[in-house]
């Protein structure tokens, strides 16, 4: 029997044995081109996998240039201080892993520039500035981790889980509840593209 | 307006937008001296059919109650010589002894000792056990009072009643004692009809019957003559007819405090 | 139209739970023989969405192992609330998180749907009760917990459930770093958080002994009380 139809579509064979039952839990590797009814996302792929990285790559440079701003400034003191040299060591750490995961030089010139205005310069600014980065980061790769095949599963997770920590940090440096619901919501890049401009450090 | 070196990434988020309406992939730009522009168009990912909401802690308990899972003495001060009373780890009922836990403890000499309230004459005692000889701590939301001048049992649910019944309790000679107890067990399936078809032992003890089998520990019980009911009737027992000791038993765990008056 | 048995195609056993549901549990004649006619199987697979979810067998074992840790979670952080005898922060600390864990309790109940196990009995042993050692406990478990959620994510058959695990993994990390700070210690330690085994969480709970046999209140036995 036949894998596939004409047109591409899967048979009804392939169909059944990869388990797709009624509208309930979607597993994985049910998702197929054509002829299939609506599914949200697409099929993981290794190709699939760069663009994603790419994407929150851009995510990754925001936190960086911020903390490297402010800890350049030098206007930050005590603990505040403490955490924006850590955090911004960690971030830059997330950049040179994700530039090396979508093969792209360490080449500084071509990394975006943002304008953080007084959010550098003083802690009344610079904790809820890092408490907005954070939360888009922790919802960026939450909406993007279920669209990545399985090793780049784990190497998102892995940077997730340090954002996760770093806004547990930032929000109680800013005397605010740190885990306010029991599940994050994921964001789409739309969504993350929006709060990134909302920021008002973008362009 | 002329878009400048600082703006790069806002005109690729612009481009990206336009990208996602059409959902075609963009490839790397190649190098130049402005930023990249890759701005990939990313589908939207399953959701997850998770939305959790916080849950709140249940009402506070009428009482918290803890196994004992070694003999041990109750003293009148953590760590201290004076001995209120000895908590067994069974019951005469062969079941696991138990002890209301009171929320207060206090370490001494490296040790974790705990309040409690345990089995005493007339009624319950307070005192002080290590934490080492109990095992966890489990919750009850309801509380048994029983009236010896009306002859009822009510029993309430997080302080609201959710069940009432008529009760024989122990004559003049032989009396049900006045005081605060709580239910230490749970019987059922034996033979005895004297009985009824279950019966919950409480930590209190008839104070004529000391000499009874057993440690003479008071129960709530169904019997074989509920004519006797309402009444004072009993050798210290309190009894129910047999279909109010089931509808109980539907409503009522172990470790129920129970006041007598 | 199909000449396919349901057992060649029914790996998980999904569609054939599918069916008992809609007929009964007439599956047991339907399974051995051996044609599928069309309209029935498709009305199988396009049956509405049951109450009980459906998982792969892997999933539900994952979900099942995730639900224990919850209980445990939950049941911790409540009783240090009930007892308060935690300093302020701690204590403010467990109230949140433990609202939070009781929900994730909930949730997880709901994905296993009818393949929900029940709570273990436990014993803190006097965790609840003094704040060092529960801060202590705390902070290995929310850092394991959010360890093992990455694990998970990668084995998980589900691509929704992955999303659903996703969403609870960030939350446990900012657990992490809350009760971290509040111990004193530096709430991110490195840039990239390591995965770790079943095996390991398996053992921190072991050391702990804080799973427990429910005790035994209740017995068939003739009572001897006054009368």
């Amino acid at each position: 029997m036949s894998d596939l139809h004409a047109d591409g579509s899967l048979t009804r064979a392939q169909l059944l044995t990869r388990g797709v039952v009624g509208s309930g839990a979607l597993t994985a590797g049910v998702i197929v081109a054509g002829g299939m009814p609506k599914l949200a996302g697409s099929q993981p792929s290794r190709e699939q996998d760069a663009r994603v990285l790419e994407w929150l790559l851009q995510v990754e440079y925001l936190q960086a240039a911020f903390y490297s701003e402010a800890e350049r400034r030098g206007r930050l003191r005590g603990e505040l201080r403490e955490f924006a040299v850590l955090v911004g060591e960690q971030e830059r750490a997330h950049v040179a892993a994700l530039e090396k995961a979508v093969r792209r030089g360490g080449n500084a010139a071509r990394r975006p520039e943002f304008d953080f205005g007084d959010a550098t310069a003083g802690a009344d600014e610079f904790v809820p500035a890092a408490v907005e980065l954070e939360e888009i980061a922790v919802s960026a790769f939450n909406g993007q981790v279920p669209n990545l095949t399985r090793p780049r599963v784990l190497t998102a997770m892995k940077i997730v889980s340090v954002e996760a920590r770093h806004v547990g940090w930032a929000r109680d440096l800013a005397d605010r509840n740190p885990a306010p619901r029991p599940a994050d919501r994921p964001a789409t890049q739309e969504q993350t593209r929006e709060a990134m401009e909302a920021t008002g450090f973008v362009e | 307006m002329q878009p400048t070196r600082r703006s790069g990434l806002g005109a690729a988020l612009a481009v990206a937008g336009l990208l996602i309406a059409a959902a075609v992939a963009v490839v790397l730009a190649a190098p130049s001296s402005r930023p990249s522009t890759a701005e990939p168009a990313l589908p939207p990912s399953p959701s997850s059919a998770l939305e959790p909401e916080n849950v709140p802690l249940d009402p506070r308990p009428a009482a918290l109650w803890a196994p004992v899972v070694a003999r041990s003495a109750a003293r009148s001060r953590p760590g201290g010589p004076a001995v209120v009373a000895h908590v067994p780890a069974r019951t005469p009922e062969g079941t696991t002894n138990i002890v209301l836990v009171l929320g207060q403890s206090e370490r001494r000499a490296g040790r974790l000792w705990v309040r409690v309230r345990v089995p005493g004459s007339p009624d319950d005692v307070r005192g002080w056990m290590p934490r080492a000889a109990l095992g966890g701590y489990n919750p009850v939301h309801t509380r048994l009072v029983v009236s010896r001048t009306r002859l009822t049992a009510t029993l309430l649910r997080d302080g609201r009643p959710v069940f009432r019944a008529r009760v024989g309790i122990g004559t003049p000679a032989t009396p049900t004692p006045r005081g605060d107890f709580y239910v230490r067990n749970q019987l059922h399936k034996y033979r005895s009809p004297f009985y009824g078809p279950l019966a919950f032992g409480t930590s209190a003890r008839s104070a004529t019957a000391s000499d009874w089998p057993a440690g003479g520990f008071v129960g709530i019980h169904g019997t074989n003559r509920p004519d006797l009911i309402p009444g004072q009737v009993s050798a210290g027992c309190i009894r129910m007819v047999n279909r109010d000791i089931v509808r109980l038993d539907r409503l009522m765990r172990v470790g129920t405090p129970v006041s007598v008056r | 139209m199909s000449d396919l048995t349901l057992e060649a195609v029914d790996r998980s056993g999904a569609i054939a739970e599918a069916f008992d549901q809609l007929t009964g549990g007439t599956r047991g004649d339907f399974f051995r023989k051996a044609l599928i006619g069309g309209a029935a199987l498709t009305a199988v697979l396009e049956a509405p969405a049951l109450a009980a979810p459906h998982n792969t067998a892997k999933d539900v074992a994952i979900l099942r192992f995730d639900l224990n840790l919850e209980y445990l979670q939950a049941a911790m952080y409540s009783e240090a609330e009930r007892l308060g005898e935690i300093r302020p922060r701690t204590l403010e600390w467990s109230r949140v998180v433990g609202a939070n864990e009781r929900g994730h309790v909930k949730a997880i109940r709901a994905l296993l749907g009818r393949d929900a196990t029940k709570s273990p009995s436990f014993n803190f042993r006097g965790v609840t009760e003094d704040d060092r050692v529960f801060t202590e406990t705390a902070v290995a478990f929310e850092d394991l917990t959010a360890a093992l959620l990455k694990t998970q994510a990668t084995q998980v058959d589900s691509r929704r459930l992955l999303a659903a695990l996703a969403s609870l993994h960030s939350v446990e990390a900012r657990h992490a770093a809350w009760i971290r700070h509040i111990a004193g210690i530096v709430p991110s330690a490195d840039a990239f958080d390591e995965p770790t085994s079943k095996a390991k969480v398996v053992r921190l709970v072991e050391s702990t002994n804080f799973v427990t046999s429910a005790p035994r209140t209740k017995r068939r036995r003739e009572p001897r009380y006054t009368g």
